[in-house]
C-alpha cells in the first residue's frame, strides 16, 4: 500500500510535471509557427489583385454545401448572404434534412423554387433524397434545394450535398454562418497557388453572438457579451490562428471545421465521404483522406489560412455548451479509436507519427490527466498532506502559463488582421484570459470527462437542437 | 538598506535553492510567463495605439492628396490643358507633402496607382504625369532593387498599376530572380507594358508555373489590348508543363486553328492533365478532323479524359461523332461515361437528341432519367 | 430641378471622386457601399440613375439589380453597372437582365459622364 501511494505521488509530482512541460513547449512551438506563417500569409496576399481570379473561366469550380435542420429563424437570410459570396463559378446547395418546420416551405416561397427531374446519384451514402428543387427565377440559378429524410447528424445531409454536387470542390458550411463575400476566392487560392495537391483548406472562424448583424449581413463586429461565448472567443482564437496555423505549416493537420472547410470532391469521395455515425465527422473525414492519400502515395497538403472569413453563433446557454462539448469530445475519441492504426505508424509520415501522437496524449488524454491531478490535489489537502508552497508555485506557474498562451494567440490575431477596433474590446478579451483558467476552463474539462464517459460506455448521444436567437438585426446597445 | 535587500535575497536564495528541482523549474517558467504576459499586454496595446494612429494619418494623408489632386489637376479634361502655372504649384506642395514623412510617401505612391488602375483617358494621363513630375518612380525603383521578394512584388505592382515603361529595364532585371513569384509578376509586366519578346519567358522559364500564376498570365495577355499576339503552337514544345497549358488557353482564346495538328500530335503526352486540357481545347476550336483522332485516342484513356473526349465529340454535329456518342450511352458501364455521354447527346448540334427522344420508350429507366435531367432547362447551371 | 444619381460601390476614393465630378456636372449624387445600404436608400427615394458595382458587400450582383426593379420608386430607373468583372456570360446575363449598359473597369470618367447625360435624356423622351 505505501509503496503504491508512493508511486502515486511520483506519477504525480514527477511524470505530470514533465507531461505539463511537454505540453508547454509545444505550446511555445505552435506560437512560433502560427506567426511565421501569418506572416508569410500576410506577405503573399498583401498586394494581391484577386480580379484575374473573378474573371478567369478556369477557375475551379465549388459546390457550397449547407445542411439545414429546422433552421426556420435564420434559413432565408443564411441563403441570400451565400447567393451573394464574390466568385465566378458555384452553385449553392441547400440540404433540407428532414426539417419538422416551415425551412423549405420558407426557401419555396423566397426563391420561387419547383421540383426538377434532377438524377440522383448516391456516390456516398445518405438517407433517402426525396426531391431536388430549384428556381425559376434565373437570377437564383445557383441555387439547389435538396430534400431529404432525416439521417440524424450533419454528416449525412453533406453527403447528400455532395451527391448533388457538380463541381471538382465544395465548401462545407452551416446555414447559421455568416460568410465573408470573398470567402470562395481567398480560400480556393491555396488550391490553385500550391504545386502539391491541396486537398483541404480551413479559414479561421469567429463569434457572432454580440456582433451587429441586418438580415443575415454583418454589420459590425463586436466581443461577445455573454460570459460563454466570450471564453468561446478566446478559445477559438487559440485553436485557429496558433495551433491550425502553425500544424498547417508542418501538413500536419488533422481537423478542417465543419463551419468552413473547402474539400477536393475527388478525394473526399475516395475516402468515402462524411461518415454519420461519427460524432467529430470533420476530423474523422480528414483522417480518413489523409490515410487515402498516403495509402496511394500521393502528396498533398492540408492548409489553413489565418483570414476570419466565417462568424458563427455559438452556445450561450449552458444546456447546448454541455451537449456541443460533450459531443466533441466523444467525436474525439471515436475518431482516435477507429484509426487507431496511424498511431506512431511510419506509413503516414508526419500525421503518424506527430500530429496522431500529438492529439492522442495532449489533447484526448490532457483532461483525464488534468482530472487525476485535482483529485490527487484534493487528496493531499483532506488527508493533510499537501506542501501549500509547492502547491502554490506549481498553481502558479500552470496558471500563468495558460494566460501567456491566450494572450500571445491575442496579439497574433492582431497581426492577422484587427478585427475588434475598440480597445475596451480587447481589453475585455484579455481580462477573459486572466479569468479563462477558473471561469471557463472547468466547464470544459467537465464535459471532456463526459464525453469521454459516454464513448467509453457506449451511451447514445444526440446531436439535439442549437437554439438560434437567429439573424434578426442585432445592434449593439 | 543595500545589506537588507542584499539579505533578503540571499535568504531567498537560499530558500529557494532548497526547493526540489521541479519546484524551481516550475517558479522559473512562472517568472518568465508572468514576465512575458506584461510584455505581451504592452505589445498587444502598443500595435494597436500605432495601427490607429497609422491608420489615421493615412486617411488624413489621402483627403489631402486626393484634394490637391482633384481641386487642381483632375477638373481639367487634357494634361496640355492644365495651366503650367497651377501644375507647378500643385507639384510644388505634393513635393513638400511627399518629403514630409513616409506616410505621405507611400499614400501617393498608393493613391496614384488606385486611381490608373481604376481609370484611364484623362485622369490616367494627368496621374501619370504628375507621378512623374514628382519622382515617385524612384521609390518604385527602389522596391524593385530591394533584397526581400515581397517588396519586390510590390514595386512590380506599382509599375503595373502605374503602367509605367520607364522601368522597364529593372523590370527586366527581374526575369532571372531566383524567387518564382517575382519573375511571373515580372512577366506580367512586360506583357502589360508590351515590351519587346515579353513572349520569351515562354521559352526560358523552367519552374512549374502554378494555375495561379496561368490565370495572372492569361488575363495579362488578353486584356492588354494592341498586344502583339504571337502564334502559340511554337511553345507547346517545352518541358515546362504550366506553359504549355498556358498556351492551350491561350490557342483557344485567339482561335488559333493552326495550332491544332501540333495539339492532335501532343494527344499521346505523358501527363493526363496535358492531353485532358487538349482535348477540352479540341472540343472548344471544333475544326475539321479532329473527332477522328480524339476517337482512336479514346480505348487508351483514362475514365476523366474519355470523358472530355465525348463532351469535345459533343461540340461537334458530324454523324461520326453522333454514332460514337451514341454508342458510348448506350453501352456505358462506368457513371461518369454515361452522365458525359448523356450531356454530349443534348448538346450535339446534329438531331442526336430528336432520334433518341423518338425511341425514348426503349431505353432502360436509367437511361431516360438522366437524358431527362440533361434536358431540364433549370439544371443547366453548374452541369457537366 | 437637379438629377438625382445614386453611385454604389465599396471603393471609396473612385466614389469620391465619380462624386466630385458628377456634382461639378450640376448632379445630384448619393451614395452607398453596400447592397442593403443601396436597397434602403432605392425603396426610399427617386433616383433618376443608378450607377452601380457587382461585387459589393452583402447583396450583391443580379439580385441587387433585380430587387432594385422590383423597388415601387425605382422600378424604371435606368442602371448603368460599373465593374471590373469583365466575362462575356456575364455582362450578357446583366444587360438581359435590364441594365441600359454595362462599363468595364478601368473606366473613362468623361465617357460615364456622357453616357449619364445619354439616358438621363432618353428617359426624359420617354417621360
Amino acid at each position: 500500500m505505501e509503496a503504491f501511494s508512493e508511486w502515486i505521488a511520483f506519477f504525480f509530482e514527477y511524470a505530470i510535471f514533465y507531461y505539463g512541460m511537454f505540453l508547454m513547449f509545444s505550446y511555445l512551438m505552435l506560437a512560433i509557427f502560427s506567426i511565421i506563417e501569418i506572416n508569410k500569409y500576410n506577405r503573399r496576399n498583401r498586394y494581391i489583385n484577386y480580379t484575374p481570379l473573378l474573371n478567369s473561366p478556369h477557375v475551379p469550380g465549388i459546390s457550397v454545401i449547407a445542411p439545414a435542420f429546422n433552421e426556420g429563424a435564420v434559413i432565408k437570410n443564411g441563403v441570400h448572404t451565400l447567393l451573394s459570396l464574390n466568385y465566378p463559378k458555384f452553385e449553392v446547395i441547400i440540404v433540407n434534412d428532414g426539417s419538422t418546420d416551415d425551412s423549405l416551405q420558407q426557401l419555396i416561397d423566397e426563391y420561387d423554387l419547383v421540383v426538377v427531374n434532377f438524377f440522383y446519384r448516391e456516390k456516398v451514402k445518405c438517407q433517402p433524397v426525396k426531391s431536388v428543387y430549384k428556381s425559376t427565377n434565373p437570377v437564383y440559378s445557383k441555387l439547389i434545394v435538396v430534400d431529404k429524410e432525416n439521417g440524424q447528424s450533419k454528416a449525412d445531409a453533406s453527403n447528400a450535398g455532395i451527391n448533388v454536387s457538380s463541381y471538382p470542390l465544395f465548401l462545407c458550411t452551416d446555414i447559421d454562418c455568416i460568410l465573408h463575400k470573398d470567402t470562395l476566392v481567398k480560400m480556393v487560392k491555396p488550391f490553385v497557388e500550391e504545386k502539391t495537391r491541396v486537398i483541404a483548406t480551413g479559414a479561421v472562424i469567429r463569434i457572432s453572438n454580440s456582433c451587429e448583424v441586418e438580415n443575415g449581413y454583418l454589420q459590425k463586429v463586436r466581443v461577445p457579451k455573454q460570459y460563454l461565448p466570450l471564453f468561446q472567443e478566446l478559445e477559438y482564437i487559440r485553436a485557429f490562428l496558433l495551433g491550425r496555423m502553425a500544424w498547417s505549416k508542418i501538413n500536419a493537420l488533422m481537423l478542417v471545421s465543419g463551419g468552413i472547410g473547402l474539400f477536393d470532391k475527388e478525394i473526399v469521395l475516395a475516402a468515402g465521404g462524411y461518415d454519420h455515425a461519427s460524432f467529430g465527422e470533420d476530423m474523422e473525414l480528414i483522417s480518413r483522406m489523409r490515410m487515402w492519400m498516403h495509402d496511394n502515395k500521393q502528396k498533398y497538403l492540408v492548409t489553413y489560412i489565418p483570414e476570419s472569413l466565417c462568424y458563427t453563433e455559438v452556445p450561450a446557454s449552458l444546456n447546448v455548451f454541455a451537449r456541443q462539448r460533450t459531443r466533441w469530445a466523444k467525436g474525439l475519441a471515436q475518431t482516435l479509436w477507429i484509426h487507431k492504426k496511424i498511431f506512431f505508424n511510419p506509413k503516414y509520415k508526419i500525421f503518424g507519427l506527430l500530429t496522431f501522437p500529438y492529439w492522442v496524449f495532449f489533447e484526448w488524454l490532457a483532461p483525464l490527466i488534468e482530472a487525476g491531478g485535482v483529485i490527487y490535489y484534493v487528496y493531499l489537502i483532506i488527508t493533510g498532506q499537501i506542501n501549500w508552497p509547492y502547491a502554490i508555485v506549481l498553481l502558479l506557474f500552470i496558471y500563468s502559463f495558460s494566460v501567456m498562451i491566450t494572450l500571445i494567440s491575442i496579439l497574433w490575431d492582431d497581426f492577422a488582421g484587427m478585427k475588434y477596433t475598440r480597445k475596451r474590446e480587447v481589453l475585455k478579451l484579455c481580462l477573459a484570459a486572466a479569468a479563462e483558467p477558473f471561469a471557463y476552463h472547468p466547464l470544459v474539462l467537465f464535459f471532456s470527462l463526459r464525453g469521454n464517459w459516454f464513448f467509453f460506455t457506449n451511451k447514445k448521444l444526440s446531436w439535439g437542437v442549437m437554439t438560434r436567437i437567429g439573424f434578426k438585426n442585432k445592434t449593439a446597445h | 538598506m543595500n545589506l537588507t535587500a542584499l539579505s533578503s535575497s540571499s535568504l531567498c536564495a537560499s530558500l529557494f535553492s532548497q526547493y526540489p528541482d521541479i519546484i524551481r523549474v516550475a517558479a522559473f517558467v512562472a517568472f518568465f510567463s508572468f514576465i512575458l504576459i506584461v510584455i505581451t499586454l504592452i505589445v498587444i496595446f502598443c500595435n494597436r495605439v500605432r495601427k490607429v494612429r497609422k491608420k489615421e494619418a493615412i486617411a488624413k494623408a489621402e483627403n489631402i492628396i486626393f484634394e490637391e489632386l482633384s481641386e487642381h489637376l483632375l477638373t481639367y479634361d487634357t494634361v496640355t490643358d492644365i495651366p503650367e502655372e497651377e501644375m507647378n504649384e500643385t507639384v510644388c506642395k505634393l513635393n513638400k507633402l511627399k518629403n514630409q514623412d513616409k506616410v505621405f510617401r507611400r499614400t501617393m505612391v498608393h493613391l496614384m496607382v488606385y486611381f490608373q488602375m481604376n481609370m484611364r483617358g484623362t485622369v490616367a494621363n494627368i496621374i501619370s504625369s504628375a507621378y512623374s513630375r514628382l519622382k515617385l518612380r524612384e521609390f518604385t525603383l527602389g522596391k524593385l532593387r530591394s533584397y526581400f521578394w515581397f517588396k519586390k512584388t510590390q514595386g512590380l505592382a506599382e509599375v503595373q498599376g502605374m503602367r509605367d515603361g520607364h522601368s522597364l529595364p529593372e523590370v527586366q532585371n527581374l526575369i532571372d530572380d531566383s524567387n518564382q513569384d517575382v519573375r511571373v509578376a515580372a512577366y506580367n509586366v512586360l506583357l502589360k507594358l508590351k515590351a519587346d519578346n515579353c513572349f520569351d519567358f515562354m521559352v526560358d522559364e523552367q519552374g512549374e508555373l502554378s494555375e495561379w500564376h496561368q490565370i495572372m498570365l492569361e488575363d495579362a495577355v488578353v486584356k492588354t489590348p494592341g498586344l502583339e499576339i504571337p502564334n502559340f503552337k511554337i511553345y507547346l514544345t517545352t518541358e515546362c508543363k504550366g506553359i504549355i497549358l498556358l498556351c492551350i488557353k491561350l490557342i483557344v482564346h485567339y482561335r488559333q486553328y493552326n495550332a491544332v495538328p501540333k495539339m492532335l500530335s501532343m494527344l499521346d503526352h505523358e501527363q493526363e492533365d496535358v492531353r485532358n486540357q487538349i482535348i477540352e481545347a479540341l472540343g472548344k476550336l471544333n475544326s475539321d478532323s479532329y473527332e477522328e483522332r480524339l476517337i482512336e485516342r479514346y480505348p487508351e484513356e483514362t475514365i476523366k479524359n474519355k470523358s472530355a473526349i465525348l463532351i469535345a465529340l459533343g461540340q461537334s454535329g458530324s454523324t461520326l461523332s453522333g454514332d460514337f456518342i451514341m454508342k458510348k450511352f448506350l453501352g456505358a458501364k462506368n457513371f461518369d461515361i454515361l452522365e458525359n455521354a448523356a450531356a454530349a447527346i443534348i448538346s450535339h448540334p446534329g438531331r442526336l437528341k430528336d432520334s433518341l427522344t423518338a425511341n425514348m420508350s426503349q431505353l432502360d429507366e436509367k437511361h431516360q432519367a438522366i437524358l431527362e435531367h440533361f434536358e431540364e432547362p433549370l439544371n443547366a447551371y453548374g452541369s457537366v | 430641378m437637379r438629377k438625382r444619381i445614386l453611385i454604389v460601390d465599396d471603393e471609396l476614393l473612385v466614389t469620391k471622386y465619380l462624386k466630385a465630378r458628377l456634382k461639378k456636372e450640376d448632379f445630384a449624387v448619393d451614395i452607398a457601399t453596400d447592397g442593403q445600404e443601396a436597397l434602403k436608400k432605392a425603396k426610399g427615394r427617386k433616383f433618376d440613375l443608378i450607377l452601380t458595382d457587382l461585387m459589393i458587400p452583402n447583396v450583391a450582383g443580379r439580385e441587387l439589380i433585380m430587387q432594385i426593379q422590383e423597388s415601387a420608386l425605382n422600378a424604371e430607373t435606368p442602371i448603368i453597372v460599373l465593374s471590373a468583372l469583365s466575362s462575356d456570360e456575364l455582362i450578357v446575363d446583366v444587360l438581359a437582365a435590364g441594365v441600359k449598359d454595362y462599363i468595364v473597369k478601368p473606366f473613362s470618367v468623361n465617357v460615364i459622364v456622357a453616357k449619364i447625360k445619354q439616358f438621363l435624356q432618353l428617359s426624359l423622351k420617354v417621360a
